[in-house]
């Protein structure tokens, strides 16, 4: 035949690149791959930033036990933004200007990561974050990434299951507006996702993170006496919030999103919180093998607590940044360190159905994860699965 | 994170001239939001250049301490401190309601600006109008209210228009502050300048030393620098930075620099008599 | 709903009486801010939140343990950030009680951690309605606790000797000690019962929000020093008046306007305060202290 040689050339060409692919992953340069971490280990996001380090600490162990990535042990220098902007800024500038990283996992805010992105096209190295969920700002720059859920696909199906539970036809939505996250879900997220279900919005409230006092709106929320409240919150006031309303004597089932989906709110709540609905990007207690052995691994790390989705993300984010690092051409030579980190970004770019422990990992085109969201509710202080 | 000495050098000078005047102002965040959220305005949302900006920022925040100054002049001492306060924390609560420049979520969109050199000159600009202020008649008459208010009045000093000098130009020397800061971060919120960002330069002031401006400048360079070099010491870095300055204050409660110290400095410069008759 | 939210408002306002008769007592006698007394009102919840936990809920002990607890901490900083700086400027501390409130912070941050933690449910919680208004017994034991301790320094000062001897001394201290006052244990004494007052705001306050986390001083202490300022400096009885106004204010503020507006409302009132009647609702209008 003609072509024989051309489809012998073809195959060869696939097979090559099927094995390329999979061969094991070429020898770096340099001592150690050298990662930044910007966690809000301290501040209102103290348990994600909490979860999220020592998460990564158990993938940098695992890691490196194994061999490391491409042969050279990874070292992850993890720093605390205190969960505000101005540290996080610059503690990213110094990551990267000074220790030279490859890329930086984090920071885990929304308000933190929306002020850093527009700063990359500058500084050239990416970020990714393992639990901002504002819809929208990863489009701030080419070199921002997040593998989570964004708010509305974290809520969309939980807001069905919540109306069909519990024949929900109007709804009060309070929320946070001095978060980010917060405000879009409860100015914009919920109020669009319930209109769309044929849910009435008799009343939107806000609050501000450092209130204590709720008293003032749950009273309003009760002479407005709607089918269920939906929150747009962290999980700390969302606890609160709850708690409040039953002691006020409001019977009805609450919604919320992603900065609730923690499983200390399971535990703030206990009681109170059982006929809650709660969309998250993550669950614990999958009975998959990978996610069972890094829940057990993380409960001895953090003395019995379950990880929340930023602790789960970050693990499977350390080991895409090996995948990435070993099959996307970095040399992690120090003269090669820009291209390095430019190689890092198309890595990313390509990740496609990674197995995690969240699940199969894909960065969708706008830079965010793509998935299936997870619906949880409250019982006996606990997170489960409402299956769907 | 010289960059971040420079400002806070800068804000603390801002409110070293008040106090220099015997005015205490636990304002100083309201003026710094005020020029911050302006600078920013003008460059972000309308492209203007940034010196423009920065200039315009000054002013605006200088007027606005002229403003507040006029109220400030009826009342004294912890009833000041409490004004400003109160001050400062309706102009944070006035831009948490500001859809214009983001409310809540905060303003971002300026370009980046503060570069060291910029801060550099700006904050040497500073210490020397404060330097210059202080050997000029202006600076005597603030020093003269600061000791005894009716005194100074009755030697025909206008009290009325020092003070208020004096407020007016801290207020505007912090909205500088607050321009280089915004252009630094490029992202500003309403809750960073809350009552926290109001003491800070007074702990700059205080613990540097009330006498002289360099009190200012030396209290800002230690309480900035000391929670770096601190950074070693991980969790336990902003307890022991607590516990410094109470012990600073307690062991030389004038503050670091007092005119005694700058006295004795100034004997061992070479050329100058060694016995000063007193 | 208003009169429900009224009973909020004095709920709240209960709670900032207590840490502000705290701060006026301490500047009657000395003519100084204390701005580590919002950490010791923070110091005070956790105190309380150890014992309940411990021994299952017991809150009249967890109070008790918190008042000594704190007042002794208010002797501690009244020797190491007042003491000293007797004679120098005035200004100085100030400085000295904002670095011990921030060490203060940090070294409940290290022990606690910085999450928020919650009271156990201690007090059964029964829900009583009267017409239109709901409260829960959590709310009447709030409310009595606080009134109980405010009516407590009313006595205190009007009856014993002790107090008078803190009023002549908040008169004038050097007159005071020539009439034979111990100005220093007063001092100690006034400190003492001022943050014991704290500490007990604290355990009401983890009770009823259930949010005690190493921060909280920072915010509760600033509206005490409004509630102050509103009350008149260094009156008892204002503090208290002025108390339940902000409470009040603050929650129909937010009932009716906007959560962001919330402050606006405690800090308008300051700056109007300071214009139109510098002496605070019950003032009178003496030589003002500077």
């Amino acid at each position: 035949m003609k072509y024989r040689w051309l489809s012998v050339i073809v195959a060869a060409t696939l097979v090559s690149g099927a094995l390329a692919g999979t061969a094991p992953a070429a020898k770096l340069g340099g001592k150690s791959v050298k990662l930044g971490a910007i966690y809000s280990i301290t501040g209102k996001g103290a348990e994600w930033g909490e979860h999220s380090k020592i998460a990564t600490e158990i993938a940098v162990d695992e890691i490196n036990k194994a061999g490391g990535i491409g042969g050279v042990p990874v070292e992850v220098l993890i720093q605390d933004t205190g969960t505000e902007v101005a540290p996080a800024i610059s503690l990213a500038r110094k990551l990267i200007l000074e220790d030279k990283v490859l890329a930086i996992l984090g920071p885990c805010f929304s308000s933190e990561f929306e002020a850093l992105a527009p700063l990359l096209d500058r500084l050239k190295t990416i970020i990714v974050s393992q639990c901002s969920a504002k819809p929208g700002i990863s489009a701030l720059s080419t070199w921002a990434f997040r593998n989570t859920l964004t708010s509305d696909k974290q809520l969309a199906p939980a807001v069905e299951i919540w109306q069909k539970r519990y024949g929900i036809k109007s709804a009060a939505i309070i929320y946070d507006s001095a978060d980010a996250v917060s405000a879009a879900e409860g100015s914009a997220v919920l109020p669009a996702l319930l209109k769309k279900a044929g849910i009435e919005v008799k009343e939107s409230l806000t609050y501000q993170t450092k209130d204590i006092d709720f008293s003032a709106q749950i009273t309003k929320v009760k002479s407005l006496n709607p089918d269920g409240i939906a929150l747009g919150s962290c999980y700390q006031q969302a606890a609160n919030i709850v708690r409040e309303a039953r002691k006020q004597g409001l019977k009805q089932p609450f919604l919320a999103g992603a900065c609730t989906g923690s499983p200390e709110f399971a535990k703030l709540v206990g009681k109170d919180g059982e006929s809650s609905v709660i969309g998250s990007a993550g669950w614990p207690d999958d009975p998959r093998p990978k996610t069972v052995a890094f829940l057990k691994k993380f409960m001895e790390k953090s003395g019995g607590k379950k990880p929340n989705y930023g602790g789960m993300r970050a693990y499977d984010n350390v080991y895409i940044m090996k995948w990435v690092i070993e099959t996307g051409g970095v040399t992690n030579d120090a003269k090669d360190l820009d291209a390095d980190r430019d190689h890092v970004r198309v890595g990313w770019t390509r990740v496609k159905d990674f197995d995690g422990v969240t699940g199969l990992t894909t960065i969708n085109a706008e830079r965010d994860g793509g998935g299936k969201s997870t619906v949880l509710t409250v019982k006996d202080g606990q997170f489960v699965k409402i299956d769907y | 994170m010289l960059i971040q000495l420079g400002i806070n050098l800068i804000l603390a000078l801002s409110l070293y001239f008040p106090l220099s005047a015997g005015q205490l102002s636990l304002g100083q965040g309201g003026f710094m939001a005020i020029g911050a959220y302006a600078a920013s305005w003008l460059t972000a949302s309308h492209a203007w250049p940034w010196p423009v900006a920065f200039a315009v920022a000054a002013l605006v925040a200088g007027a606005v301490g002229a403003l507040v100054g006029l109220p400030a002049l009826r009342v004294r001492g912890i009833y000041l401190v409490l004004m400003t306060m109160a001050f400062g924390e309706i102009v944070r609560v006035f831009f948490l309601n500001f859809a214009p420049t983001g409310a809540a979520q905060g303003f971002r969109g300026m370009p980046f600006v503060t570069s060291l050199p910029l801060v550099a000159a700006l904050g040497v600009a500073t210490a020397l109008l404060a330097a210059r202020t202080a050997g000029s008649r202006m600076g005597r008459a603030f020093a003269a209210i600061n000791r005894d208010e009716l005194a100074a009045e009755v030697l025909g000093i206008d009290v009325t228009r020092a003070k208020l000098a004096s407020f007016t130009v801290g207020a505007a020397v912090a909205g500088l502050a607050g321009a280089l800061w915004a252009h630094y971060v490029q992202f500003i919120e309403p809750e960073e300048f809350g009552f926290a960002r109001s003491v800070a330069p007074f702990t700059f002031v205080v613990v540097g030393g009330i006498d002289t401006f360099w009190g200012a400048v030396a209290g800002a360079a230690l309480l900035t620098l000391l929670p770096e070099w601190l950074r070693f010491l991980k969790e336990w870095r902003l307890a022991l930075y607590g516990l410094a300055m109470l012990a600073v204050m307690i062991v030389r409660p004038q503050g670091l620099i007092d005119h005694r110290l700058l006295r004795a400095l100034r004997r061992w410069r070479p050329g100058h008599p060694r016995e000063v008759a007193r | 709903m208003l009169g429900q939210q009224l009973v909020n408002g004095v709920m709240l306002g209960a709670v900032y009486a207590l840490i502000a008769i705290g701060y006026t007592l301490i500047f009657g006698v000395l003519g100084m801010l204390h701005l580590a007394h919002g950490e010791v009102f923070m110091v005070g919840a956790f105190v309380g939140l150890v014992i309940a936990t411990k021994y299952s809920g017991n809150v009249m002990l967890a109070l008790a343990a918190a008042m000594l607890a704190t007042g002794v901490l208010g002797l501690l900083i009244e020797r190491v950030a007042f003491r000293p700086l007797r004679g120098a400027h005035h200004l100085a501390p100030l400085a000295t009680t904002i670095g011990a409130g921030i060490a203060l912070q940090e070294t409940a941050r290290w022990y606690f951690g910085p999450e928020q933690q919650g009271f156990p449910s201690t007090i059964a919680l029964t829900l009583w309605e009267l017409g239109p208004l709901r409260v829960s017994s959590v709310q009447v034991f709030i409310l009595a606790a606080a009134l109980l301790l405010m009516g407590a320094v009313h006595v205190f000062r009007a009856r014993t000797r002790a107090g008078r001897a803190v009023r002549a001394t908040a008169e004038d201290p050097v007159v005071a000690g020539l009439l034979g006052v111990n100005v220093g244990a007063v001092i100690a004494l006034v400190f003492f019962v001022a943050s014991a007052l704290a500490g007990a705001a604290g355990v009401l306050v983890g009770l009823a929000y259930n949010s005690v986390h190493p921060f909280i001083g920072v915010q509760m202490g600033v509206k005490g020093l409004v509630v102050m300022l509103l009350g008149g400096l260094g009156n008892v009885p204002g503090a208290m008046l002025g108390g339940l106004v902000l409470g009040v204010l603050e929650v129909l503020g937010v009932a009716y306007f906007a959560s962001s507006y919330r402050d606006a409302f405690a800090f308008g009132a300051v700056m109007l305060m300071l214009l139109l009647r510098p002496e605070g609702l019950l003032g009178l209008r003496l030589q003002r202290r500077d």
